[in-house]
């Protein structure tokens, strides 16, 4: 962290900052249509907005308003990474609600292999992902951890929905699938 | 300066009365998020990120001092 902005820092009432920040996020994610889960998080997009600013990930140079405007613009990517993912897990959804062939498995493999968020890392965890798959000798269960990947963050229900199967039948390929990494 | 831009600035010129307002209407409790960042803060602090402390009460410049 550079002087200016350590002095910087200094001067910065968080107790008005913090809910100026707030109030910027709500506004936003109106404006985006998000839904309840992202509403739910508005809270955490400002602690990491700041913890961002403070740990150097993103870097920022400026006075008090310059400062404000920047963490708006890093909530703003924020919310907007998010809404992104829960465009996509809604598009897998509904995918795997209209088609349960393997071309449409493919699609969504393709989506997930086409959507990194940081290039870099991505094909790191994506080589990983596709060495972990090609160690499932079920294709069942291949097919249901490619769902699960793409569908990050669905509910048992919505899962369980999606493949036309049972809640009972998720928690259990859940099971097997904790036990397969835990082995591989 | 881009529609963006003007409507952070809206947000920055607001007083705290009319953030306060604008929350209340949209349901949101500030409190537990001043919190958070009084606790973020704290463990920066910590980690030697920050030389100051701010948030929940305080400001940075009146709890350094």
């Amino acid at each position: 962290m550079n002087a200016d902005l350590r002095a910087l820092l200094m001067t910065i009432d968080w107790d008005v900052m913090t809910p100026k920040l707030l109030a910027y996020a709500s506004y936003r994610i109106a404006r985006f249509g998000g839904g309840a889960a992202i509403r739910q998080k508005i809270s955490d997009y400002v602690q990491e907005a700041i913890k961002l600013l403070f740990e150097g990930t993103r870097r920022f140079e400026g006075d008090e308003e310059a400062l404000f405007r920047f963490l708006c613009g890093v909530v703003d990517s924020l919310i907007s990474h998010d809404m992104d993912k829960t465009r996509r897990r809604g598009k897998h959804l509904s995918l795997a609600h209209s088609r349960s062939d393997d071309a449409a498995q493919d699609e969504i493999y393709a989506d997930l292999l086409t959507s990194p968020d940081d290039p870099e890392e991505d094909l790191v965890l994506r080589n990983r992902f596709g060495a972990f798959l090609s160690s499932l000798e079920n294709r069942g269960l291949r097919r249901y951890a490619l769902q699960r990947a793409a569908d990050d963050g669905a509910t048992s229900e919505e899962l369980a929905d999606a493949l036309s199967t049972s809640v009972e039948d998720i928690r259990n390929m859940d099971r097997r699938l904790r036990r397969r990494r835990a082995q591989w | 300066m881009s529609n963006l831009e003007d409507e952070i600035g809206e947000f920055w010129n607001k007083s705290i009365e009319e953030i306060e307002k604008d929350l209340r209407e949209a349901g949101l409790d500030v409190q537990p998020t001043l919190e958070a960042v009084g606790r973020l803060l704290r463990r920066l602090h910590h980690l030697g990120r920050v030389i100051v402390i701010g948030a929940h009460g305080m400001t940075a410049g009146s709890k350094a001092a």
